[in-house]
């Protein structure tokens, strides 16, 4: 009677991105890993380096949610947030401010994530080449807690999920690494989607 | 699985019949589209056994708030103590039933808010709150909806966000 909702990921080119569900990934969480490539494996290629100086990014990740069975009136009011404390110094992923349209008939808002593979990805906001409908980013750890969550639109009709195979729109979020990080596979960090169902 | 898992609603008319969202007699699934407010006086959440937990009575020009708030959780916790790493059970899918009225009197918007959380507590409020659990449900209004007046934004980086007042929340999306 209730809605089955899924968390995808989508990679590739800007023609023709891949939608992945992360509950598809593989078997247990994680199910997003950040990485210097665009692709949306749970592996240890192409770790972020840790700079001498400055920074260096991962590949951003477009991520949405999709109602993928179930029977339902509408799904709307959909929020992200964090639950901390985060992956610790020298490490920020941020969230691009704005949600860029990704819709059942659409994904106007793509813009595959670039950088050099295995290195450094590039920047979502600032510089050349960057996302085309990100102008600014907020850090997931510290601006979006249950207390301030991250408001995810909509660009399906009215506004709402009412049919299986609707999605919200994109949040885009990337890794940013600077000098004082540590090395290594980091522990796994909790994040939370919601939305509401009648 | 908890009671907000398993209850269904359940409309109660003003002859005395239901509208099931699951029949316990069998039949068909019914949406909360289907139901006729027209002729809807209570609306109540039931248990596996058919038993009303929570009832809203209705009329008096109030307006029901329902809806089933999920929150779905990626990633993993882990325990590392002793130099290991033993994965922390955890669910990754719940769910919170929010119910309750809104009333519009002398131009205020009155509300009794039902929170029934996934672990069995029940809170109540007359206001809506910021954060997330607590955050304004948009439900479909029984009654026409009064005049629209923003009150204030939280977050100029978030224009989103904007937070009204005198309106049930149809109205309010509209206006995004």
């Amino acid at each position: 009677m209730t809605a089955t909702v899924a968390v995808y990921v989508e990679t590739g080119i800007n023609a023709s991105p891949v939608a992945v569900d992360t509950t598809n990934i593989q078997d247990a969480p994680p199910n997003i890993r950040f990485k210097t490539a665009d692709d949306p494996t749970i592996d240890t290629n192409n770790p972020i380096p840790i700079p001498a100086s400055g920074t260096k990014r991962s590949f951003w990740k477009h991520i949405f949610l999709k109602a993928v069975s179930g029977t339902f009136l509408k799904i709307d009011t959909i929020k992200f947030f964090t639950n901390g404390p985060g992956f610790g110094t020298g490490i920020t992923v941020f969230i691009g401010l704005e949600t860029p349209v990704r819709n059942s008939g659409s994904t106007a808002g793509y813009d595959q994530a670039t950088g050099t593979v295995g290195d450094d990805g590039d920047e979502m906001v600032a510089g050349t080449p960057n996302h085309d409908f990100i102008s600014d980013k907020d850090d997931a750890f510290v601006d979006f807690t249950p207390s301030t969550p991250k408001t995810v639109t909509i660009s399906e009709q009215d506004s709402e999920i009412n049919a299986i195979g609707e999605t919200s729109n994109y949040i885009v979020a990337q890794m940013d690494v600077d000098s004082t990080a540590g090395p290594g596979d980091l522990d796994n960090e909790i994040w939370t989607f919601q939305y509401d169902e009648i | 699985m908890g009671i907000t898992d398993t209850a269904k609603w359940r409309a109660v008319y003003n002859d005395g019949t239901f509208l099931y969202e699951l029949d316990p007699s069998g039949g068909k699934p019914n949406s909360f589209g289907d139901i006729d407010f027209d002729r809807i006086v209570a609306f109540e959440i039931v248990n596996e056994k058919d038993i009303a937990v929570c009832r809203v009575n209705l009329g008096n020009g109030k307006r029901l708030i329902f809806t089933r708030r999920n929150q779905m959780v990626t990633g993993q916790l882990f325990n590392t103590e002793g130099g290991g790493r033993v994965p922390i059970p955890m669910k990754h899918h719940s769910r919170i039933i929010i119910l309750g009225w809104q009333k519009t009197v002398n131009g205020v918007n009155t509300k009794a808010i039902f929170y029934l959380l996934a672990d069995g507590r029940i809170e109540m409020d007359d206001e809506w709150k910021t954060d997330a659990v607590h955050y304004r449900v948009n439900t479909p209004g029984l009654l026409p909806e009064p005049e629209l007046i923003p009150t204030k934004i939280v977050d100029k980086k978030k224009p989103q966000e904007k937070v009204y007042s005198g309106s049930n929340d149809s109205a309010f999306k509209n206006k995004k």
